[in-house]
């Protein structure tokens, strides 16, 4: 169901005139209240009055998680503190935890992008919602849950944890939608065979999940063990939280709410823009926020635009499944290159487990870098016939090459060459290191 | 007679036809046949081995991908 047909299916021509104003309006109102723009938008040398078109959001700055922490807590509101009617914040895993505060018409906007999101992955009024997410200072819970109430479904606040409750409540009171993270609804689906309960006999029928960088593999996997449409949504805690991009029921990328937020593509290596199409790290300006508005957040999240009407009749710009974070990135004879996509090739390549090292080699200087894939030869792959061991090495080679663009080197190894670490596993290494 | 052929995955590197030796002579299993069909960086070892399950396991164990084709070459 579109939720707002005038927005959400608005002509391409009418929506870039409508972000323009909204553009115009948010930069000047940051240049009048924020020190902090006020101060980088002098350094750059641009002037509100310079924003004609949408093209010159290029000559603004870009702002990163660094002007968060510098401006810890409050540097970068700019609203009077007693406007202020919420404060969510990050995990702060990585240094200071980012500080979220809203007004009432930021949450006012919030939720309205969460209703919209809910009814773009199919959710109506009628549903019953069980949010998973944690409450709390996460923005998951509260901003899942805001949006539920205003699309007008029946929320079970459930939160995260205590799972045999979770499936014990979505049996008796009839959940029909879930929401949580993609990890935590394999758990629920887990907990739920070993309690004997099939959960593609019970009522659930879509899942909401983000969150976390997940893939369209364990899309399929949800899909088909728990008997529901797993939609994919995305959204920051710099920006607003969950609710910036949505999947309709067709799956094909995320609408973006675009009359509340900008997005660009960038190099991330040069900063230039990159066109419709080209993957590249997101960059985001919210257009309506008052308490805590961002110009060009560089979100870091690797991803493309696709500008392309959509078959759900929205016209709002897709943007694809999160590849990567420019964290990642390896710059490989001026080309990037991200783990994750070696990581999709194989996986896509029936049998083969991603147990994987890239190997860089970088010791004779730029033009000579290299680098080998190493893919551990586990039986589910390995043939006795040569033939075959050949056939894998040069559709391996044949895959990296077309996705990644440069010519990788395969190589086939023994399982456990490559070293196995606790958590987070090591996939890139220098040649030097070995 | 049944013939039992066991293949085993192997990096073209120093010492590893060793390591396959070494797991078969701690198992106490002699080879009876081998053959080795190598491309470039790494090769197939294929051996007719005694009691082929225990082989694998052993070579498994050892951490080799092996590969156990049961054929009945009926006389």
């Amino acid at each position: 169901m579109i939720r707002d047909p005038k927005i959400e299916q608005m002509s391409r021509g009418d929506l870039e005139k409508l972000q323009l104003d909204r553009l115009k309006t948010q930069v000047a109102y940051v240049a009048e209240k924020s020190p902090f723009y006020k101060r980088i938008f002098k350094e750059k040398g641009v002037k509100p009055g310079d924003i004609r078109s949408l093209a010159d959001i290029t000559k603004l700055p870009f702002t990163s998680k660094l002007d968060f922490r510098d401006n810890y807590p409050f540097g970068l509101l700019t609203v009077p503190m007693d406007q202020v009617v919420r404060i969510h914040s990050s995990s702060g895993t990585t240094g200071k935890p980012i500080i979220a505060p809203y007004n009432q018409k930021d949450i006012d906007t919030w939720s309205e992008v969460m209703a919209r999101s809910l009814a773009t992955a199919g959710v109506t009024k009628s549903d019953v919602l069980q949010n998973s997410y944690g409450y709390g200072l996460f923005t998951g819970g509260l901003g899942f849950h805001y949006g539920a109430e205003r699309l007008g479904a029946s929320v079970i606040p459930t939160g995260g944890g205590n799972t045999k409750r979770q499936i014990l409540l979505m049996q008796d009171l009839g959940t029909t939608v879930l929401t949580c993270t993609p990890s935590y609804a394999l758990i629920i689906n887990e907990t739920a065979m070993e309690m004997g309960i099939d959960l593609r006999e019970s009522k659930l029928r879509v899942g909401v999940f983000g969150a976390e960088p997940w893939s369209d593999q364990m899309r399929n996997d949800i899909q088909g063990k728990m008997g529901i449409s797993a939609i994919n949504i995305y959204g920051l805690t710099e920006v607003i939280g969950p609710g910036v991009s949505t999947e309709c029921p067709y799956q094909c990328g995320m609408h973006i709410a675009e009359d509340h937020f900008l997005a660009e593509i960038i190099n991330p290596e040069t900063g230039e823009p990159l066109p419709y199409g080209k993957t590249g790290e997101l960059v985001l300006t919210t257009l309506t926020k008052e308490a805590q508005p961002v110009i060009r957040f560089r979100t870091k999240d690797i991803t493309s635009l696709n500008p392309e009407p959509c078959e759900c009749g929205r016209t709002h710009v897709r943007m694809s499944r999160i590849t990567g974070r420019t964290d990642d990135m390896l710059v490989i004879k001026g080309v990037n290159v991200f783990p994750s996509q070696i990581e999709s090739i194989l996986l896509n390549i029936e049998g083969v487990e991603p147990h994987y090292l890239i190997v860089v080699d970088r010791q004779e200087g730029f033009k000579s870098d290299s680098i080998e894939v190493w893919v551990e030869v586990s039986e589910n792959i390995f043939s006795d016939e040569m033939s075959k061991m050949e056939a894998l090495e040069a559709k391996l080679k044949a895959e990296m090459d077309s996705v990644l663009s440069i010519s990788a080197k395969i190589k086939l190894v023994e399982p456990r060459t490559i070293a196995r670490t606790e958590g987070k596993a090591k996939r890139v290494v220098d040649r030097s290191e070995l | 007679m049944r013939i039992e052929q066991i293949s085993v995955f192997i990096e073209n590197q120093p010492g590893r036809f060793v390591a396959i030796l070494e797991a078969l002579e701690k198992a106490q299993i002699n080879i009876r046949a081998l053959s080795i069909n190598e491309s470039g960086e790494f090769g197939i070892v294929r051996m007719i081995l005694p009691h082929a399950e225990k082989s694998q396991e052993s070579l498994r164990k050892a951490g080799f991908t092996t590969y156990y084709e049961m054929e009945n070459k009926g006389h």
